[in-house]
């Protein structure tokens, strides 16, 4: 039988006690997760353009959220919270050279729902193609505000923002975006 | 109501995201959004930003899976912290060797002289040179050792 040293009951001791540091119980996790996850990387591939770095991201945003030591005082908080680390994830992500990446594919966005006549989806297309021209922070502003439809102190909260800079900066963005669908719509462009 | 805000921006982004514009909504509200220069921007680009929202596949990993990474995550990163004083104790212990190993070259240093008395200078000459480099070797010991060892 192998001798144990001090350093390996330490070790023990740590790996015994690794996910009980986390914030929540794994039946709390599961319920949240269900809630926030899919908006969380729609958001995440939508700013930076990138599914698998996407897929990368998510799983480091729940991480650094289950061991957060931060108090939440209620669900939206909580939420708020998540997408904060996401977005500082994805800016972080920014400043680091770029791996391999599978951008978001315009094809498969353009897919027609049920719903959509051929102006919605060349509609659709104009936007999304405009957004990818935005910086990042445009880009999270417009995706959180209209859509996902959060409000001006959830945007705040979840970019870092102030509240009193969110509507000018909602604004530009708003017309930055407006600018981009002018040079990407081809009825645009021909009027 | 300026430029850059309208109070009835939230109630069309609403309308917008609840899917009932522009048909479902009342008409006061698309009359607005025709005049109001924030609303006409909003109705522009939300419709389309909630489809993408909307239509996107997604396809994210099990809510269990990314728990079950996370533990394995944070049991590598406790393990990881556990090993740390070991390793500062080690490097400590390093620096005390060198510095014991240089005290001990200073001790014997009349006796070694006597031994390479041939060569062309004198234990007064070095004293200075010795204290400099035990002070290097103590305070580079523990660093280089730091560095040595694999962060993984």
């Amino acid at each position: 039988m192998a001798e144990w040293t001090l350093s390996d009951v330490e070790r023990l001791s740590a790996l015994h006690d690794a996910d009980r540091t986390f914030q929540m119980t794994e039946d709390a996790f599961r319920a949240f997760y269900e809630l926030t996850a899919r908006p969380v990387w729609l958001y995440l591939a939508r700013i930076t353009g990138d599914r698998r770095l996407a897929d990368d991201l998510l799983q480091e945003a729940y991480y650094r959220f289950l061991r957060t030591t931060t108090t939440f005082e209620s669900d939206d908080h909580r939420r708020n919270y998540l997408f904060r680390i996401a977005t500082n994830l994805a800016h972080d992500n920014r400043r680091r050279p770029r791996m391999q990446s599978v951008p978001v594919d315009d094809a498969e966005r353009s897919l027609p729902a049920a719903t959509e006549n051929a102006d919605q989806v060349a509609r659709r297309l104009d936007v999304t193609r405009a957004m990818s021209q935005l910086k990042p922070r445009d880009r999270s502003l417009l995706w959180l505000a209209y859509a996902q439809g959060a409000s001006h102190e959830e945007i705040a909260e979840r970019l870092g923002l102030k509240r009193s800079s969110l509507k000018t900066l909602l604004f530009r963005a708003r017309r930055r975006l407006i600018t981009a669908l002018g040079s990407t719509s081809p009825k645009e462009r021909r009027s | 109501m300026n430029a850059v805000e309208c109070p009835r921006e939230h109630e069309v982004v609403a309308v917008v995201l609840s899917g009932r514009w522009p048909e479902g909504c009342d008409l006061a509200l698309r009359d607005h959004a025709a005049a109001c220069a924030v609303c006409g921007d909003v109705v522009a680009i939300a419709p389309a930003l909630r489809q993408d929202q909307r239509l996107s596949d997604v396809q994210v990993p099990a809510a269990g899976q990314v728990w079950w990474r996370s533990a394995i995550r944070a049991r590598a990163d406790a393990a990881r912290q556990a090993a740390q004083p070991m390793v500062w104790l080690q490097a400590v212990a390093g620096a005390g060797a060198v510095g014991a190993a240089l005290a001990g070259v200073g001790m014997m240093w009349p006796r070694l002289q006597g031994m390479f008395h041939f060569l062309p200078f004198t234990a007064a000459s070095l004293q200075e040179p010795m204290l400099l480099l035990t002070g290097i070797g103590i305070v580079a010991a523990p660093i280089a050792y730091y560095l040595a060892l694999p962060r993984e």
